[in-house]
């Protein structure tokens, strides 16, 4: 009685969860759907499952031969480069605060703590002012006035702003903390140099946490389309999220819409990162869960 | 060694951070701000860079159907300014369209080093008004008809349309032949137009409507409206000054409000204008909209048999909007003012100009409208071009301050709420007038 | 913070580390401060000024900025109004993400698609999905498109104030569900599961097993979600920019997209600086406010 009772509790468990499954995953296959349409066929809108009579990949090739790939490849120049300084800072840093004893180290580790309850918007605003006013930039004088500074700068895609990078090196830090100085010491005292130590000794030891770091700061700098979206003015100069961003919000200003066009490269811009979750989930999860559950 | 790995470590940052930044810049940025001796003039062309021209071709290749006019047009625009100025290094570029643009183009501008060419449509009155436009040479501004153009505050033209329309009202004759109506004679008048929508809707009983006039909650509102407020003699701005006080824009909206009853629910007021569209000429169950000239493409494609005639007025008197235009200027902080000007002499040249004919859309040129049999056999641009002659017509109002959020206001809290709700007009009013004037101060 | 243990400590050593640790940080806390906390201390600044162009300089105007916020009442509306909406987000999300990391709790081959599944909305930004909602939502749309399959009227979803923060909240539960039903999840499974044997051995109801384990072993877990939940809450604009622009008119816009307006669109940098100010303060206030609360319910 007791056993057949668990067996319909498992059924129902499968079944709900089954169908709110394929929910959380229905907005994709629409988008995917709608990406095969053209323009005009599209236009009818009303149904939940738009799957056109021949499916056009048009939409795609586009993307491909013109105008959608320069921002694609900027998106993956930017998230290399975020990847790998990040990386780099939060592994030195990082280090440098759980080993070495400094005058001032409490009150970094305080800039490192407290920067990550301070509410982004407050400096929203201030950095595109700064952006605009760097001096002896993009035809600004000494001062920082009379130009426009770095806005429209393809360097603005690579230039890290803010402080939410921080929270990488808080939790390099910690790893570093629940492992032993021996190794380290030995191979100081071996004669091993600093940047050797790091590499040689810590770093493979430190792997897993670096891979955590490296797939999380992908995935993010991946999906942050708002610094493109607001710096870069030339699309085409922008990344594959934020043109996309453009477009969408243009679907509800004045104007005639193309609907496929943008699924077509949502569908793109999704991929990349679905792959990155697909294969290496267990670093994106740890992530996220050493984040809440350490604190 | 401790030295050497630094050195490499160093090195390998270098090397990323220079093929990281040649990445991104390849190509021509456009953010050399003037300060550069080079002569890469900086365009934003309206979704037309090379790029977008190759992809435009691809489709159009795929759908077996003809490459649009607006295509052909910068085809052959980008084609004769290198024929003509094989020096000039022009860098056509994407900026998006509407807010967007203006969005992006405002922050070049309030920084002071602005694009060679700034381009827009609602938004370009006000770049005339703050005076940042640089006046037009004459012989660009004798070119085409003074509606096609946009004064600064000292009255000198700072900006030319290279194509526009006005609004029509299009018809669709199975639809009133069905309602019982003479397919053959339009509404000339606000009541007319109001009956006949009323009976067409009638008659349709949930299958087809009349239709009204459209108060998108974004300029595509504001542009259908403001006619018929100018019939009256008012707008929603008079100089400079918000006038939602006005009994006769009251009137006006409530006008707009009871011709919103012809629409099905959510079509009129949609942020989305296609569906409206759709209905109108691909379903065909929308008796009347309000365009501009391109729409007679979208009822030819469709096989619809339709009409258009002018805008139904209130006691005759006539008041129009321009609408699809595509304004260009040229800021006075550019670098590059005569390239500029000549890029726009070449954009206004009669053989691209004749592009626009095809897709009925109206060529400012003189040239063009005092030429009739260029296009008598076309009945949307002889309307057209018949209103362009008789009057002078412009965009929307324009405010001296916070102009794109008083429109926002306007847009949205007035024009849209007055047809989606049925609060008190005079509420609705005076409410954004309040909020309109905190924006003016 | 705990002094890691050293070795031999020779001064030399020490001072070598110390300055040896400056060259490494330094660099970077100094990069830091420059786009970090100078913005903090110049949107202060900017807050009190009128600006309204990048090439000139800002005018020192007080607080009328801040007088004017008070004031008009628009923005105290648009304030409340970023409360409570991204309030119901967040009440939602927290409570939804909890019993999906109840049902993910379960041990079963299937565990791992429905993990994912939750998990896939929220690695594709705001930017790339929310055009699906869009489309769904047209007027003739998807969803009204199935409402007339099965013979139901249809409903104008952007005529009403309600069902546009309906349409907000549910996609910001289907994009932000995954991450925080995972951190659920990673709290509930470090609960030591033999103290619900030990309570199965007392004889312990469900109910008591929820109160006196289960609670108190996420509390940890619980307040991480609720006080970034009330920072993401409170600066969400990205939504409401792209599913309903503030429509029905103005219904549903709130103060931080207002503030995305005022600084970037149209260039009312003094006034974007105030309301930054102010909705930063706020929300600081609030996460205060539940830290105190949480705090005090431990003592």
């Amino acid at each position: 009685m007791r056993k057949a009772g668990k067996i319909v509790m498992r059924a129902i468990w499968l079944l709900v969860m089954g169908v709110f499954s394929i929910l959380m995953l229905y907005p994709f296959l629409f988008s995917l759907m709608a990406a095969l349409n053209t323009k005009t066929e599209f236009s009818n809108m009303g149904d939940l499952f738009p799957w056109p009579e021949t499916p056009q990949f048009g939409n795609f090739s586009v993307i491909f031969t013109s105008s959608g790939l320069r921002p694609l490849i900027n998106t993956f120049l930017r998230v290399g480069w975020y990847t790998i300084i990040v990386c780099i800072m939060a592994i030195l840093v990082g280090y440098v605060m759980a080993r070495y004893n400094f005058r001032g180290k409490k009150i970094f580790l305080g800039i490192i703590i407290g920067t990550q309850v301070i509410p982004g918007v407050l400096t929203l605003i201030p950095t595109f002012v700064m952006v605009a006013n760097i001096p002896l930039v993009g035809g600004n004088d000494i001062f920082g006035n009379g130009g426009q500074g770095l806005i429209n700068s393809p360097l603005m895609l690579y230039l890290p702003l803010g402080w939410g990078y921080l929270m990488w090196v808080f939790l390099f830090m910690q790893s570093m903390k629940s492992l032993t100085p021996a190794f380290e010491e030995a191979a100081e005292m071996d004669g091993c140099g600093f940047f050797r130590t790091m590499f040689q000794i810590v770093l493979p030891m430190q792997l897993p946490i670096v891979a955590v770091i490296a797939v999380n700061v992908a995935l993010n700098t991946w999906n942050d389309w708002m610094t493109p979206f607001m710096y870069i003015n030339d699309m085409q100069e922008s990344t594959l999220p934020a043109y996309i961003g453009m477009l969408t919000a243009q679907l509800q200003q004045f104007g005639t819409k193309d609907y496929p066009r943008v699924f077509a490269l949502s569908c793109v811009a999704i991929v990349p990162p679905f792959l990155i979750f697909l294969f290496l989930q267990k670093y994106i999860i740890q992530g996220i869960a050493s984040a809440g559950v350490k604190g | 060694m401790k030295k050497r790995l630094l050195a490499v470590l160093l090195a390998g940052m270098m090397a990323l951070s220079v093929t990281a930044c040649g990445g991104g810049s390849d190509g021509g940025s456009g953010n050399d701000g003037g300060s550069s001796s080079s002569a890469k003039i900086v365009i934003p062309f309206i979704g037309y860079t090379e790029d977008q021209i190759k992809a435009a071709e691809q489709t159009a290749e795929e759908n077996g159907t003809e490459l649009g006019a607006e295509a052909q047009y910068h085809i052959k625009l980008m084609e004769a300014v290198e024929e003509q100025y094989p020096d000039y290094d022009v860098d056509w570029q994407d900026w998006g369209w509407a807010e967007a643009l203006d969005q992006k183009q405002r922050a070049t501008l309030t920084a002071g080093s602005p694009l060679d060419l700034v381009a827009g449509e609602t938004f370009m009155p006000t770049y005339a008004n703050e005076g940042i436009l640089e006046p037009l040479p004459d012989d660009i501004a004798s070119l085409v008809t003074p509606s096609y153009l946009i004064y600064d505050t000292e009255g000198n033209p700072v900006a030319v349309s290279l194509k526009s329309s006005v609004f029509m009202l299009f018809y669709n004759k199975d639809l009133m032949e069905k309602a019982g109506l003479d397919p053959e004679t339009p509404p000339t008048t606000w009541d007319e137009f109001k009956e006949m929508s009323d009976q067409i809707t009638e008659a349709g009983n949930g299958e087809f409507w009349g239709g009204g006039i459209p108060s998108f909650p974004h300029a595509g509102g504001a542009l259908r409206a403001t006619p018929f407020f100018r019939q009256l003699g008012t707008d929603f701005g008079v100089d400079g000054k918000i006038n939602l006080n006005d009994s006769k824009v009251q009137e006006t909206l409530q006008f707009i409000r009871d011709m919103n009853k012809n629409f099905p629910e959510g079509l009129g007021n949609n942020a989305s204008e296609d569906p409206l569209w759709n209905a109108f000429q691909k379903d065909q169950t929308i008796a009347f909209a309000i365009n501009g000239a391109w729409q007679q493409t979208g009822c030819d494609q469709n096989n619809m048999n339709w009409g258009v005639a002018p805008l139904p007025t209130k006691d005759g008197t006539e008041g129009n909007c321009l609408v699809g235009s595509n304004f260009v200027g040229v800021p006075k902080a550019s670098k590059h003012k005569e390239e500029a000007f000549n890029i726009i002499r070449v954009a206004l040249q009669e053989d691209l100009q004749k592009i626009w004919l095809t897709e009925s859309t109206s060529s400012g040129l003189n040239s063009i409208l005092d030429n009739p049999d260029l296009y008598s056999d076309n009945p949307t641009l002889t309307t057209a071009n018949e209103a362009l002659k008789s009057g002078t017509f412009s965009g929307v109002a324009v405010f001296p301050k916070n102009d794109a959020q008083v429109w926002e206001v306007i847009n949205q809290k007035v024009l849209a709420r007055t047809t989606m709700t049925e609060d008190p007009i005079d509420e609705i009013c005076s409410q954004a007038t309040q909020e309109i004037e905190a924006l003016l101060k | 913070m705990t002094k890691t243990a050293k070795a031999p400590k020779i001064m030399t050593k020490s001072k070598r580390e110390a300055r040896r640790a400056y060259c490494i940080i330094l660099p970077f806390f100094i990069y830091i401060a420059l786009w970090g906390l100078i913005p903090l201390v110049y949107g202060l600044y900017l807050g009190l000024t009128e600006y309204n162009g990048l090439a000139s300089s800002p005018k020192f105007v007080g607080f009328k900025n801040y007088v004017d916020f008070f004031t008009t009442g628009d923005y105290l509306t648009l304030l409340w109004r970023q409360f409570w909406i991204g309030g119901i987000c967040l009440l939602f999300n927290t409570v939804v993400s909890f019993i999906v990391g109840l049902a993910l709790n379960v041990n079963s081959k299937a565990r791992g698609f429905f993990r994912t599944s939750v998990y896939v909305p929220s690695i594709a930004a705001v930017s790339i999905t929310s055009a699906i909602f869009v489309a769904l939502l047209e007027v003739n749309g998807g969803i009204n498109g199935f409402l007339k399959q099965i013979g139901q009227p249809t409903i104008t979803w952007n005529y009403s104030q309600f069902w546009m923060v309906f349409w907000v909240v549910v996609y910001f539960l289907w994009r932000s569900l995954g991450p925080a039903a995972i951190i659920w999840l990673g709290g509930l499974q470090s609960i030591d599961p033999t103290l619900y044997e030990a309570a199965d051995v007392d004889g312990a109801s469900f109910a008591q097993k929820v109160r006196y384990i289960t609670i108190p072993g996420l509390k940890f877990v619980a307040s991480y979600i609720i006080l970034t939940g009330i920072v993401g809450a409170m600066q969400m604009f990205d939504i409401i920019m792209f599913i309903t622009k503030g429509n029905p008119y103005g219904k549903t816009d709130v103060l931080m997209y207002r503030i995305y307006r005022d600084g970037v669109v149209n260039f009312n940098m003094g006034m974007a600086g105030a309301e930054s100010t102010i909705l930063g303060i706020v929300t600081i206030i609030f996460a205060i406010i539940y830290f105190k609360v949480v705090l005090r319910k431990e003592d």
